[in-house]
C-alpha cells in the first residue's frame, strides 16, 4: 500500500513515515508542488496526504489539477490555517478529509485507514478499529477473532460508525441510513439498537465503546 | 428646500461674514456718496462766495460811493439772491444789501487774518437763513470787511432733498439687497461646498472591512483636493497596516502550529518507555494558548467581517461535535440542545465557534470526571454553556472577563484568554456574556446575542 505524502516541513516528514510505515505503508515523500505533480501522474498511490501551504505553490491547486486529470485516489489535507474556509475550499477542491495543525499523527493514520476503506478504498471490505474486525461483505463482527452476533440495524449502525471513527455520527444520519424513505421510523428506534449494540460490544469486551453525545449522536472510540 | 444653516458650520460661518462685509460694503458706498455730494456742493458754494467777495471789494473805488444792490445786480457783480455787508476797520457798516441781514450777521465777523465761514438763521423760521463767508478786502477806500452770503437753500437744499428721496426710495433697498445678497452667497457657498459634504459622506462609510475605499479627488475644489488625497495616501497606510497584521496572523499560524505539530508527533511516537503524559499536556496548553492568541490577534486588528448570517443551532452543534473527542479523551461528555426553529444572528461564525471553543474548553476543564457539559440554544438568542464544577467565585465579579486575569485560587493551566475572547467577540456582536452558579451546582456561562446582533 503506497502513500504520497507532500509536506515542506521534513521534521514532520520524518514523523509522518516512521508513524506510516510502521503501519504497514510504503511512504514517499515530496516537498514541493511540482514535485507532488510529477509523483502523482508517475506514480499510481493509493492515498496522499497533502499539506495548502507549499514553498512553491499552493497545495489547493496540486488538488484541483490532479482531480482535473481524473486522479480517483483519496487525498486528506493537512492545514495549518483557520479551519473553516480553507475546510470549505479543500473540500470543494477535492479533498477526501481534511486534518488542521497540530494534529494528532494517530488521527492522521486512522483517517488516512478510514479514507482506503471506503467502497473502492484500497484497503477493501475489511472494517478494523482496535480488537474489533468488521467485514463489510460477509456481513460478520468479530472481537480478537471471536465472531458476534448482531442484527441487521446493528450491523448497519456499526458499520456507519466504524466508518466514521472516532467522530460524531448525527442520529438523523443513521436514521436515514437505517430506514427507507417509505419507513417511518420510532421516534427512539435508534437509540434503542446502539443500547444493544452498546451492550454487546461490552460483553464481548471490545476495546471500542460507543459514546453518545446527547442531543446530537454518537461516536465510536477506542476506550 | 434650504436647510436651516447649523449651528458652528462652515456654510454659516461664511455667510455670516459675507453678511458682514456686504453690510459694511454697503455703508462705505453710501457714506462715500453723501460725502462727496456734500463736499461738492460746498466747494462750489464756497469758490462762488470768494469771487463775488472780490468783486465787491474791487467795485469799491476811492472816488464814487458804493453802488447800490440794485446796481450791483446790473452790473453783474452780484447775484440778485446774494445778500451782502461790507464793513470798515472800525466796525462799522458801509453797506449792505438788506437791514434784516445786517443785522443778522452783526455777531460775524473777520477774525485771525482768515476767511471766515459762517450760517446763520439756520435754526429760525422766521427769518432767512443764510449761509456765507466773512474775509478781509483792500479796496479803493482801504482794507473793509466783505460779508457774501447766499441763502442756505439752493445747492444745500438739493443735497437735503437727495438725501430725503434716497432714505424714501433707496434706503429700504439695502436690507432686500444685503437679504437677496446673501441667499444668493449661502446658496453659493452650499454649492461650493457639496463636493466636501459628499466627500465627507463617503469617509463615514469606510469600515475596516471596507477598507479599499479610496475618496474621489476629481471635481474637488483645490484647497480640499491636497487634503483629500492627503486621506487617500493616510487610508494606503491604514490598509498596508491592516494587511499586515492579517497576514501576520496567517504567517503566525503557520508558523507556531507547524513546530507544534513536529513536538505533538514526536511526543506520539515516542514509545512506551517513556511517560509522555506531562509533556502531551504542555504541548496541548501551548496549542491552546497559540489558537487563543491569533484570536485575540484576529479580534484586536478589527477585520472581522460581520456579513454572515449563520443559525446558532448550526453553529453550536458543528463546535460541540467538534469537541466531543477532546471530552471523551478528558472522560467527560457533551451534550446539546437547540430550538426547533432556528436562531439567526448576523455577525462572523468563526469568531463565534472560537468563543464558544473556549467556553466549553473551560467547563471541560472545571466539571468533575465523569460529568456531563451542556450547551443550549435558547429561544432568546442566547448560547448556554453549563458545567457541574465549583461555580465561579463571587468576588471576582466581572473582571474574570479581562485580559490575563486567573483567580488565585484556579489550578488549572490557561493564560486567562479564552473569557476576554468570549467577551470581545460578543461585544463585536452588540451581544454580551454573563455568567452566574446554578443553584444545583457549577457555573452557567450565557452568551446573548442582540436583536439586530
Amino acid at each position: 500500500m503506497r502513500l504520497l505524502v507532500v509536506e515542506d516541513e521534513l521534521r514532520i516528514v520524518d514523523i509522518l513515515k516512521d508513524v506510516l510505515e510502521s503501519a504497514g505503508f510504503t511512504v514517499d515523500a515530496v516537498n514541493t508542488a511540482t514535485g507532488a505533480r510529477n509523483a502523482l501522474s508517475d506514480i499510481p498511490y493509493d492515498a496522499a496526504i497533502l499539506d495548502l501551504g507549499l514553498p512553491d505553490g499552493d497545495g489547493l491547486e496540486v488538488l484541483k489539477s490532479a482531480r482535473a486529470q481524473g486522479l480517483q485516489i483519496p487525498i486528506l489535507v493537512l492545514t495549518a490555517r483557520d479551519a473553516i474556509n480553507d475546510r470549505v475550499s479543500g473540500l470543494d477542491a477535492g479533498a477526501d478529509d481534511y486534518l488542521v495543525k497540530p494534529f494528532a499523527i494517530q488521527e492522521l493514520v486512522s483517517r488516512i485507514k478510514a479514507l482506503l476503506r471506503r467502497p473502492g478504498g484500497a484497503l477493501g471490505a475489511v472494517l478494523e478499529a482496535g480488537n474489533l474486525a468488521f467485514d463489510t461483505i460477509g456481513r460478520e463482527v468479530t472481537i480478537s477473532g471471536n465472531p458476534v452476533q448482531l442484527s441487521r440495524r446493528e450491523l448497519s449502525i456499526l458499520e456507519i460508525l466504524l466508518r466514521r471513527f472516532g467522530r460524531v455520527v448525527p442520529k438523523d444520519v443513521l436514521e436515514e441510513k437505517l430506514y427507507a424513505f417509505d419507513q417511518e421510523p420510532e421516534s427512539n428506534a435508534v437509540s434503542v439498537h446502539v443500547h444493544h449494540l452498546r451492550r454487546k460490544l461490552k460483553t464481548q469486551a471490545a476495546s471500542v465503546e460507543v459514546h453518545t453525545v446527547r442531543g446530537i449522536g454518537y461516536l465510536l472510540n477506542e476506550q | 428646500m434650504m436647510k436651516i444653516l447649523q449651528r458652528g458650520s462652515l456654510e454659516l460661518r461664511l455667510a455670516l461674514r459675507l453678511g458682514a462685509v456686504f453690510l459694511v460694503a454697503t455703508i462705505l458706498a453710501v457714506g462715500l456718496f453723501f460725502y462727496l455730494g456734500d463736499r461738492t456742493a460746498s466747494a462750489l458754494t464756497r469758490q462762488n462766495l470768494f469771487a463775488e467777495a472780490d468783486e465787491l471789494a474791487l467795485s469799491i473805488g476811492d472816488d464814487r460811493p458804493i453802488m447800490t444792490f440794485d446796481q450791483l445786480v446790473d452790473s453783474g457783480v452780484i447775484a440778485p439772491t446774494t445778500a451782502y455787508v461790507i464793513r470798515d476797520q472800525e466796525g462799522n457798516s458801509l453797506a449792505f444789501s438788506d437791514a434784516e441781514f445786517e443785522a443778522s450777521v452783526r455777531d460775524v465777523s473777520w477774525s485771525r487774518g482768515r476767511a471766515q465761514y459762517f450760517t446763520v438763521g439756520e435754526n429760525d423760521d422766521q427769518s432767512q437763513a443764510y449761509t456765507g463767508l466773512a474775509t478781509r478786502e483792500n479796496s479803493g477806500q482801504g482794507p473793509v470787511t466783505v460779508i457774501v452770503a447766499e441763502p442756505y437753500n439752493p445747492e444745500n437744499a438739493i443735497l437735503d432733498k437727495m438725501l430725503d428721496e434716497f432714505a424714501i426710495t433707496a434706503a429700504w433697498i439695502i436690507p432686500l439687497f444685503i437679504l437677496v445678497t446673501l441667499i444668493v452667497g449661502v446658496a453659493a457657498i452650499r454649492g461650493g461646498l457639496k463636493s466636501l459634504v459628499d466627500t465627507s459622506a463617503r469617509v463615514a462609510s469606510i469600515r475596516p472591512e471596507s477598507l479599499s475605499l479610496r475618496l474621489e479627488t476629481k471635481g474637488l475644489p483645490s484647497e480640499i483636493a491636497p487634503m483629500v488625497s492627503a486621506f487617500n495616501q493616510a487610508l494606503d497606510r491604514v490598509e498596508e497596516g491592516f494587511e499586515v497584521q492579517r497576514r501576520f496572523t496567517a504567517n503566525a499560524a503557520h508558523e507556531l502550529r507547524t513546530p507544534l505539530t513536529v513536538i505533538s508527533g514526536a511526543l506520539e511516537n515516542w514509545g512506551e518507555e517513556v511517560n509522555t503524559t506531562a509533556l502531551r499536556h504542555d504541548v496541548e496548553r501551548m496549542n491552546r494558548l497559540v489558537n487563543q492568541l491569533l484570536q485575540v490577534a484576529r479580534l484586536d486588528s478589527g477585520i472581522l467581517d460581520m456579513s454572515e448570517e449563520f443559525d446558532l443551532n448550526c453553529c453550536a452543534r458543528d463546535v460541540v461535535q467538534h469537541m466531543v473527542p477532546m471530552a471523551i479523551n478528558k472522560q467527560r461528555t457533551l451534550a446539546f440542545t437547540g430550538t426547533e426553529k432556528p436562531k439567526t444572528v448576523q455577525g462572523n461564525r468563526l469568531a463565534v465557534e472560537d468563543a464558544l471553543r473556549n467556553l466549553i474548553e473551560n467547563a471541560l476543564i472545571h466539571t468533575p470526571v465523569g460529568t456531563e457539559v451542556n450547551v443550549n440554544v435558547t429561544i432568546d438568542r442566547s448560547i448556554e454553556i453549563r458545567d457541574k464544577g465549583p461555580g465561579i467565585e463571587d468576588s471576582h465579579g466581572s473582571r474574570i472577563f479581562e485580559r490575563f486575569f486567573r483567580s488565585p485560587t484556579n489550578k488549572s493551566p490557561g493564560a486567562g484568554l479564552g473569557l476576554a475572547i468570549v467577551s470581545e467577540v460578543m461585544r463585536q456582536h452588540a451581544g454580551t456574556v454573563d455568567y452566574f452558579n446554578s443553584p444545583e451546582g457549577g457555573a452557567c456561562f450565557c452568551m446573548k446575542f442582540g436583536e439586530s446582533g
